[in-house]
């Protein structure tokens, strides 16, 4: 009932692949050079239509005769036998392209899954004329005919079954899958699957977790399709059992484990699920920001109003924080993470949940009256602030589709800076949460921060685009930005 | 000089430093501690003065801390591959004969060990000695196309003829069942045989002993003709104490025990022979089971005082209609030997076998934790028996790791005696299989009539659904080899007159 976390190789399915992907590709080429098809480089697909209606196909018949006699005129020069039929023609033809990877191009003519996933295009400036053109009943014979024929030799090595699912696909109709769990081993690695799948669903969490446990004991069992589940089974269980891990240990076990070194071929691996599985070279894997998302939700202070932490916690969180700080450290300097913009913006995070932990010091006198001491103190937060804003010019400079509340966030880190002077101005209350911020923008310039225009509105506009912001309205002062919000981004995995 | 890398810890005179360096090629600490046997060189003999080309290896840690290479663990990998022991001919038939036999004594040894008899052993032993000389007759007779024929079904076969000749009420469903929940030495006999041995057998030998789908009744039927041909078995088979058995498996009411015993009679025409049978129909458990089915439809005939009134109608009547509300007790050995089969009964099965959602659940709760706990128990501990010794240390520190965050109490003792307990069936728990029945008859007469006054037809019809249900899944047969049963069982009555 549901997808079995597990690697499937099979000869007879590649095989099939091979035969189906070759034959489509005779199809199309051979349709491209009778003329009658509109599109040159790829099948009839409302996309690519409206692009080549320009350059009309009907000098592309002519063209491709005169090319073919052309061809024919000069083997005859040659000396070379020559035959009437044309097939001859396109034999030569096929030996060049002979080890050509046919499913890669196939694929590389279409949109993939995951680039369309969810993008609706509504513009009806961009709508495009549907692909009218077509093929005579007697064309497409003739093309089906030469195409098998073309097939022929690729056929005759292959399996019986092979042959007849091909044909059956072929005249269109369609293969039941051979059931693959006839063994006593799948069948029973098939019911455990949907019987984890069952449990999620209806929450029955302790069921779920040894669901789990057992699946991810047997062999030839792929973890990585199936760790999504994992972390949220070790969510609900968290403190049930002080053996259980937590899910942040299982999500460093998975980044630490499995390799982002592979080379991946999104061409053709497209159709697994390779977004949330694996990462490679180029790929930051999904895991990984999940695991650095919340080791960060986890440095936060639970507090999100007031201002006051006890010193222990503010402890351990600072330790935490600059635990993941040189972690990420050296993350960015290894090729998936450096072109990531996430990653440079949890970076970027990371400094400022450290600056406002290091500047509420000043706001509850932890920090030592002596001068110097407290200008050591004070140059901590400002250099935080100041990686903080570095690595968000170098995330939003990383990919222009990645959008965050950048204004917000400077906004934010100008209230921690502005913590920093607050005692010279009103020592008289010190431990009131309810300040106003935009008293000491004005009345102060500080080191940082280059005047801002911080009205409401433009924060609003952006709140709209961007979700994870969208629950916080107004900014309080003291407030994490990060806080509540992340959570929803992890959540939506 | 370099910069700093991360390495493993130095450990020279407590030294705590993770960090290294190159220092005139040597791999120096933080605190300067020389790491001992590693110099790094340049092998480029000829440096020229266009600029110096060095190459360095990359350098990872593993997971225990220390460096390796990538280059140097994938050269040492396929270095390993590379040497195959695999013998092949005449050593690996004589290898495969000899693991057969390991995995025939295993089976043994678990059936002696769960209440057989200890002549079983030498029963069985007697038996695959004869199998044996067969064999070397046959390669006489034949000395270019010889076939050895060995499957796993053909040593259920052999325990199936040796329990005939001792006359113990063990039957093909019981095989069935210990097999399919992996208590019989049976799925993935590889693990039994030293590791020695199974480097060298080849891969198709293997695959032989890794036993696949489970056999159904059917085929087990077949091959247990075919050894009793071959091996001139010629011990009848006694059908009565199968019928007793039937009747408290599935509890019937006892008069179907009178009428089955007088149709096997009255079929006297041939004697409950295995080597004789030719149609899967005539194996002598088949035939019985016909009879069986058979003398159920009668007992719906049984002529009462007033056919109208249920009250009132004869016993055998009212006891099945009974039966035929009450659904099946399915517990975790039902459970497992239908899951098992899932791929070739799912159609019989329908409803039951899928995994059902919403309000209905809630009593299939209890099933489907009976049935995980089989998994933690059993199927988990015996895949992985199987399966370990290809990974290497690092992955099977991961694996630990993993396994660490993730505890399971699959392997706690509690929950395998409990498993073990309620898949017990026939000999090892004789007492408590009566002492069951018991309870189920007294629960039985206990029962209330159901209030619908359905007539012989469709009451027959009925009954007739239910029992190929119940006893399809028993004996992991389509009901329409059972309908065959029925149709050979009652030719062969009409012609004996």
């Amino acid at each position: 009932m549901f997808e079995v976390p597990l690697a499937k190789t099979d000869k007879n399915s590649s095989c099939m692949r091979k035969v189906k992907y070759h034959y489509v590709d005779v199809l199309r080429r051979k349709h491209a050079e009778m003329g009658s098809a509109a599109c040159g480089n790829g099948l009839p697909t409302p996309e690519c239509s409206a692009a080549e209606d320009e350059d009309n196909g009907s000098t592309v018949s002519g063209d491709s005769a005169r090319a073919r006699r052309r061809k024919r005129r000069i083997r005859s020069v040659l000396g070379l036998a020559c035959s009437d039929s044309d097939y001859s023609d396109y034999d030569v033809d096929e030996d060049e392209e002979e080890d050509q990877n046919y499913e890669r191009v196939y694929h590389s003519m279409h949109e993939k899954p995951q680039e369309t996933f969810e993008v609706w295009a509504t513009d009806k400036r961009k709508l495009q004329p549907i692909n009218k053109n077509f093929v005579t009943f007697a064309e497409c014979h003739d093309l089906e005919r030469y195409a098998q024929r073309r097939i022929e030799p690729h056929l005759a090595r292959a399996s019986k079954t092979v042959r007849c699912s091909f044909d059956a696909i072929k005249s269109g109709q369609e293969v039941i899958p051979v059931r693959n769990n006839t063994s006593h081993h799948m069948a029973h690695v098939h019911r455990l699957n949907d019987l984890l799948h069952v449990a999620v669903l209806e929450r029955q969490w302790k069921f779920a977790y040894r669901c789990f446990c057992v699946l991810i004991r047997l062999p030839d069992i792929d973890i990585r399709s199936i760790w999504g589940l994992g972390v949220r089974i070790l969510h609900e269980m968290a403190g049930s059992d002080p053996q259980i891990g937590t899910s942040q240990q299982f999500l460093e076990w998975l980044s630490s484990v499995y390799s982002r070194k592979s080379n991946y071929n999104q061409t053709i691996n497209h159709k697994l699920d390779p977004v949330f599985r694996l990462g490679s070279r180029t790929h930051t894997a999904k895991f990984v920001t999940t695991w650095l998302w919340e080791i960060l939700l986890d440095t936060c202070p639970n507090e999100t109003e007031g201002a006051f932490i006890g010193a222990q916690e503010m402890k351990a969180n600072e330790r935490k924080s600059n635990y993941l700080i040189e972690k990420l450290s050296e993350m960015v300097l290894v090729p998936p993470y450096m072109d990531d913009p996430e990653i440079w913006f949890i970076y970027a995070l990371c400094h400022l949940v450290q600056a406002d932990l290091l500047s509420r010091q000043f706001l509850q006198d932890y920090v030592p009256t002596n001068t110097s001491h407290r200008n050591i103190a004070s140059n901590q937060v400002v250099q935080h602030i100041t990686h903080a804003k570095n690595y968000l010019s170098v995330s939003a400079s990383k990919d222009k589709n990645f959008t965050f509340p950048e204004k917000a966030i400077l906004h934010q880190l100008s209230v921690f800076e502005s913590r920093l002077y607050r005692s010279d101005h009103s020592s008289t209350s010190t431990n009131s949460p309810a300040l106003k911020p935009d008293a000491f923008l004005e009345s102060k310039v500080l080191d940082t921060l280059d005047p801002l225009d911080a009205d409401a509105s433009a924060f609003e506009e952006e709140q709209l685009h961007y979700r994870p912001f969208e629950t916080m309205e107004t900014i309080h002062f003291g407030q994490t930005s990060d806080s509540g919000d992340t959570s929803d981004g992890i959540e939506s995995f | 000089m370099s910069t700093f890398f991360r390495g493993p810890i130095c450990g020279t005179d407590n030294c705590r430093s993770r960090l290294w360096r190159i220092i005139d090629g040597r791999r120096t600490c933080q605190y300067g501690h020389v790491m001992e046997g590693d110099v790094e060189f340049n092998d480029d003999e000829d440096v020229s003065n266009l600029g110096v080309v060095t190459r360095r290896l990359n350098l990872t840690t593993n997971v225990t801390g220390n460096f390796r290479s990538s280059l140097n663990t994938q050269s040492q990998l396929s270095q390993q591959e590379r040497v195959s022991k695999k013998v092949y001919g005449r050593a690996a038939e004589t290898l495969l004969v000899k693991s057969f036999q390991r995995v025939l004594e295993k089976q043994c040894g678990w059936l002696v060990g769960h209440g057989f008899p200890s002549v079983f052993e030498d029963t069985v032993k007697w038996l695959w000695m004869k199998w044996l000389r067969g064999l070397e007759e046959d390669g006489a007779e034949r000395p270019g196309r010889r076939t050895l024929g060995l499957s796993l079904p053909l040593s259920i076969a052999v325990l199936y003829l040796a329990t005939v000749h001792l006359r113990l009420p063990v039957y093909t469903c019981d095989y069935i069942r210990w097999i399919c929940s992996m208590q019989l030495p049976y799925f993935k006999a590889t693990r039994l045989l030293p590791a020695s041995w199974c480097e060298k057998l080849p891969n198709y030998y293997l695959q032989l002993l890794e036993g696949g789908k489970p056999p159904s009744a059917e085929q087990l039927a077949h091959k247990i003709v075919a050894t009793s041909t071959r091996l001139q078995f010629t011990a009848t088979w006694a059908p009565d104490p199968f019928y007793l058995r039937m009747l408290l498996e599935l509890r019937l009411p006892p008069e179907v025990f009178l009428y089955a015993g007088a149709l096997s009679r009255g079929t006297n025409g041939h004697p409950h022979l295995f080597a004789v049978s030719g149609h899967v129909a005539l194996f002598p458990e088949f035939r019985a089971l016909g009879c069986l089915l058979l003398a159920l439809r009668w007992c719906v005939d049984v002529p009462g005082d007033a056919p109208g009134d249920a009250a009132r109608a004869p016993r055998p009547a009212r006891w099945l209609r009974q039966w035929c509300a009450a659904g099946a007790a399915a517990g975790a050995a039902d459970r497992v030997t239908r899951v098992s089969y899932g791929a070739d009964l799912g159609v019989s099965y329908g409803a039951d076998l899928g995994v059902s959602y919403g309000s209905d659940r809630g009593a299939d709760r209890g099933a489907d934790l009976a049935y995980l706990a089989w998994l933690e128990s059993t199927f988990a501990d015996v895949t992985a028996q199987s399966a370990t010794h290809t990974f290497s240390i690092d992955q099977n520190i991961a694996r630990r790791q993993l396994y660490s965050i993730f505890p399971s109490r699959g392997n706690s003792r509690g929950v395998r005696s409990q498993g073990s307990d309620s898949l017990g069936t026939a000999v090892g728990a004789g007492p408590s299989l009566l002492a069951r029945a018991r309870l189920a008859y007294a629960a039985a007469e206990a029962a209330p009539v159901p209030a619908s006054h359905p007539d012989a037809t469709s009451l027959r019809a009925e009954v007739q659904r239910a029992a190929l249900q119940r006893l399809g899944a028993l004996f992991a047969l389509e009901p329409a080899a059972l309908s065959g049963c029925i149709d050979a069982v009652e030719r062969g009555y009409r012609r004996s007159g």
